[in-house]
């Protein structure tokens, strides 16, 4: 009885998630591209103590959802990208965000968004994939 | 690790306690005297860009030093040492590098150290270090060269892996073998153990513990016996 109240309520939610969302895979990780968020790969970006300047950095951008992640940003050194969340119905400006994360001492790689919750669209930006 | 803050416009101190003396000689005799030295730092530094940065370290020492019967102490201000670190980065897909120079003088702040250290002393670091999430490297060749005495050559040898990181808390751990090598006219040390560093978000704190695994010296020349730094660092 609990159990089908709980599949009933959660998984509309789950559903709604998952048709608002894509996944890629991205440095061997299954990166899951919510519709109000934005994904970047980040070239070196390895050093634990210098990505609290990236994230402080890109957390300060306008729109930023700061209840989500840490003030509104995932970093992962292992996998050497940031997940920054968005504001529902309200989007960053990636520019904005490219120049921060130059200022924080990194390069960007490619950028992935899904601001239609059904496709993908990916920037790449010219660097060396060593 | 040594690359914090690479922001522009990021900055950060650290207050850290070292400590080092013995009353043994190098060669492990007791010649009835003994030598500790113990110096807490206030550092800081600011970083222009990735490329510039600018750091400072104040000390406060305390010397205790024992010749036979007579014992002496001496608390002061050490030399405030200045340095400007440039650093060229390249980052690439899993790893991180950069190649270092630094310029650095010390200035004396205390009269009586004056005549201890000199009044001024310059020095160079060349210095490479990468780090992929999994490991770090580090490379330090540096002189100072002073006006009243030879100068000293010194290289640091870190090679650090990354056992624990969480990505949604920024937490973690690095374990570090740490070598310092010290090479002057009459005097050669090779020091080496282990140091670990812990860190939360922009909070760092660093311990590490060493041991004189080389020390030649004159046959009253003391030893340095064992050294240990603890720090705290934060950074904006």
């Amino acid at each position: 009885m609990i159990k089908n109240s709980i599949y009933k309520l959660f998984l509309p939610v789950v559903l709604l998630v998952f048709i608002n969302a894509q996944i890629i895979e991205l440095n061997n990780k299954k990166v899951t591209i919510l519709k109000d968020e934005v994904v970047i790969e980040v070239r070196g970006l390895v050093c634990s103590f210098c990505a609290v300047g990236l994230q402080g950095g890109l957390s300060s951008l306008h729109n930023v959802d700061k209840e989500k992640y840490n003030n509104g940003v995932l970093v992962d050194i292992e996998h050497h990208f940031a997940v920054i969340a968005e504001i529902s119905g309200k989007d960053i400006n990636i520019d904005e965000a490219l120049t921060m994360i130059t200022k924080s001492g990194y390069e960007v790689f490619t950028v992935y968004t899904n601001r239609s919750g059904e496709k993908i669209d990916v920037r790449n930006f010219e660097v060396n994939k060593n | 690790m040594d690359m914090a803050p690479r922001w522009s416009g990021g900055y950060g101190f650290q207050i850290r306690y070292e400590s080092y003396g013995s009353d043994l000689t190098v060669n492990a005799k007791d010649i009835n005297a003994s030598f500790f030295h113990k110096t807490y730092f206030l550092e800081g530094v600011y970083t222009w860009d990735r490329s510039a940065r600018i750091t400072l370290k104040l000390p406060y020492q305390i010397i205790e030093k024992r010749d036979s019967d007579i014992l002496s102490k001496n608390n002061s201000f050490g030399d405030l040492i200045i340095a400007v670190p440039l650093k060229k980065y390249n980052n690439y897909k899993s790893y991180t590098q950069n190649i270092g120079v630094t310029p650095q003088v010390k200035i004396p702040l205390d009269e009586k150290m004056t005549n201890v250290t000199g009044p001024f002393s310059g020095g160079v670091s060349l210095s490479y270090s990468s780090e992929s999430f999994s490991f770090y490297q580090l490379y330090d060749i540096f002189s100072w060269f002073y006006n009243y005495k030879d100068p000293l050559l010194g290289l640091d040898i870190n090679l650090g892996i990354h056992p624990y990181h969480d990505n949604a808390t920024n937490k973690g751990l690095f374990v570090i073998w740490d070598a310092t090598c010290r090479w002057e006219n009459s005097y050669t040390i090779i020091q080496t153990g282990p140091a670990f560093m812990l860190y939360n978000q922009n909070i760092m704190m660093r311990a590490e513990l060493k041991l004189p695994a080389i020390e030649t010296g004159g046959k009253n020349k003391l030893s340095k016996g064992v050294y240990m730094n603890i720090g705290l660092g934060f950074v904006f």
